[in-house]
């Protein structure tokens, strides 16, 4: 098995761990942020903060995934030992 | 609904999900134990991943978080972080300890804990233990609870909460003991997809029954509940503490309640984990989207004045759905819910009985014994979660919230576990007793189930008491044997990452 590049393993873990203290403290102080506002007078502001967040965080793991996550990452293991 | 008619829709729903896990278990299926509680590593990523999902989001995201949503508004959304942190926990830490359990032949969390600290006896029956009374508290009783909930709010009254508990429960055991774990996660796909279709169409239902759309429903909150509408919410429970304490809490918890834990070792290749945690949000978000942008607000601009919060669901259905057919489907979907997430608590707490407990008091019995030991244990506990959920304590997510500070005190060592060598079974011992002791005497003796000091839950305190025990213990202790250091980080590090480091080229065996 070809060895992996942990460097580059990190620094995708390191982006999804930013997007995620972004989504949460985002979301978190929402009311800071506009989440008190009626979005057209109706839809919560917060709705649309947990919405971005949501599509955020899919992206980012897909993009993880993609591009961080190298194929040979995954060994088939032997069991029993 | 009478209750002759909900006790025949029930039945049938029981009957077909009986058939659907003696299917799913027959062609493989042999008595053993590891066949029974981990299908033999043998789920591929798809099931698996909607087995998780049917597992964590049951009948108490359904009915507690859509009474959640009632009570404290939209803050109750909050948890679809609780659904990606659950997921990279899943990919990250879930995907060493399925590697773990492979190498090592590991069937449970107990198993886990007392191979990685060297503590065969005394660790594993205190983490069976605490397992056992986590599943019980914050998941197992209240499933039944909800079971009595929903037979009772469809048939109006005709049936009573504790007849639809033992009525429902009996049906669960049933596909409990036919499936094992092979059974059960055929179940949860087939109930997984059930929940999402349900919930969406309960939802277009109810917008074209109430004769009020999306739009209207939002400006009835507005005028009516406006508090609703915003964090904290009407009664200020969304806090930015309580935001924080209900993230910890629901991640740390319930990832590591013991029927979600073992799930880990269920699918057959690592290459599943490359998928599941997509898969995983794919299925969790919807549903919460669902329950937190259309049930719950639904439920709070149409009934009025309801109590019972955890009702409002059913509440929905009895009164929004003229067709008594229609009524009975999404009827079963409720139910479905429940039972996919209460018959894998039961197989769990079957499992710590059998092998984390019996097994390790009482050694050298065949598999055959052991087997019939976990289908006994699944009655016994059925009966003790029936009595324990006789008088529920508080609405469903109060309940689990504060009950999930158990579990979540395994969640710190069980990761540690697998990145720093030197943590060693005296640190664990002591951080997850410490921890436990803040967690009862916050929760049960200065009885603070929800918010405590300095506006923080009981398992936040728990969790970072015990982080101070346990480093501080494990520094000032002996390290673990260089063969478990070298088992559960460099050997698993290289079946990952092919990389090698000192201690791995001082040995060969590993290759």
């Amino acid at each position: 098995m070809e060895k992996v590049d942990l460097r580059k393993l990190w620094r995708g873990r390191t982006i999804l761990a930013i997007v995620f203290l972004l989504a949460f403290f985002s979301t978190g102080f929402s009311k800071y942020i506009g989440g008190e506002y009626l979005i057209g007078g109706v839809f919560p502001g917060f709705y649309i903060i947990v919405l971005i967040n949501i599509i955020l965080i899919f992206a980012s793991v897909w993009y993880y995934n993609a591009n961080f996550v190298p194929e040979e990452l995954h060994d088939e293991v032997e069991g029993n030992e | 609904m009478s209750g002759f008619t909900v006790y025949l829709i029930a039945s049938v729903f029981l009957v077909i999900m009986i058939a659907i896990a003696a299917y799913g278990t027959l062609k493989q299926r042999r008595s053993s134990t590891n066949d029974l509680f981990i299908a033999e590593r043998s789920i591929g990523p798809v099931i698996t991943a909607i087995t998780i999902f049917a597992t964590l989001q049951s009948g108490f995201s359904i009915l507690g978080f859509a009474g959640l949503f009632y009570l404290n508004g939209v803050g109750a959304s909050m948890a679809v972080f609780v659904a990606f942190t659950q997921a990279m926990i899943i990919y990250v830490v879930f995907r060493r300890i399925w590697i773990a359990g492979k190498k090592y032949n590991l069937s449970s969390q107990a198993d886990y804990f007392s191979d990685r600290f060297e503590s065969p006896v005394f660790l594993k029956i205190l983490i069976g233990i605490i397992g056992l009374v986590a599943i019980v508290a914050a998941h197992f009783s209240v499933q039944l609870n909800s079971l009595g909930i929903i037979m009772q709010t469809m048939s109006n009254g005709e049936i009573t909460y504790v007849q639809g508990m033992i009525f429902l429960a009996i049906g669960m055991v049933i596909v409990t003991l036919i499936g094992g774990m092979r059974g059960i996660s055929f179940v949860d796909f087939i109930l997984g997809i059930l929940m999402l279709v349900g919930l969406t169409s309960l939802a277009v239902i109810i917008f074209t029954n109430s004769g009020q759309g999306f739009t209207d429903i939002y400006q009835n909150l507005k005028t009516n509940f406006a508090a609703a509408l915003t964090v904290p919410g009407p009664i200020n429970y969304f806090t930015p503490q309580m935001i924080f304490s209900f993230f910890i809490s629901y991640t740390f918890g319930a990832i590591m309640l013991p029927h979600m834990f073992v799930k880990t070792y269920i699918t057959k290749s690592i290459k599943s984990y490359k998928t599941l945690p997509l898969l995983y949000m794919g299925a969790t978000f919807p549903l919460f989207i669902l329950i937190f942008w259309l049930i719950g607000p639904l439920a709070k601009a149409h009934l009025a004045d309801v109590t019972a919060t955890d009702t409002v669901v059913p509440l929905l259905i009895a009164n929004f759905v003229n067709s008594e057919f229609v009524q009975g489907l999404l009827f079963i979907v409720v139910i479905a819910a429940i039972i996919s997430t209460a018959s894998g608590a039961l197989l769990a707490l079957s499992q710590i009985i059998t092998i984390d407990v019996y097994k390790t008091l009482f050694k050298g019995k065949t598999e055959k014994h052991y087997y019939w030991v976990g289908n006994i244990g699944i009655i016994a506990i059925t009966l003790i979660g029936l009595v324990l959920a006789i008088n529920p304590p508080g609405a469903i997510a109060y309940i689990v919230t504060s009950s999930l500070g158990i579990s979540a005190t395994l969640f710190i060592p069980a990761v540690l576990g697998l990145y720093w060598k030197r943590l060693n079974k005296h640190g664990v011992i002591a951080g997850v007793i410490s921890g436990i002791v803040v967690y009862v005497w916050i929760t049960f003796i200065l009885n603070m189930p929800q918010a405590s000091f300095l506006g923080f839950n009981a398992t936040v305190w728990a969790v970072l008491v015990e982080v101070i025990v346990l480093v501080v213990v494990t520094l000032f202790t002996p390290p673990p044997s260089q063969n478990t250091q070298l088992k559960y980080i460099d050997k698993i590090n290289y079946s990952l990452y092919g990389v090698e480091n000192l201690s791995l080229k001082q040995n060969d065996e590993v290759k």
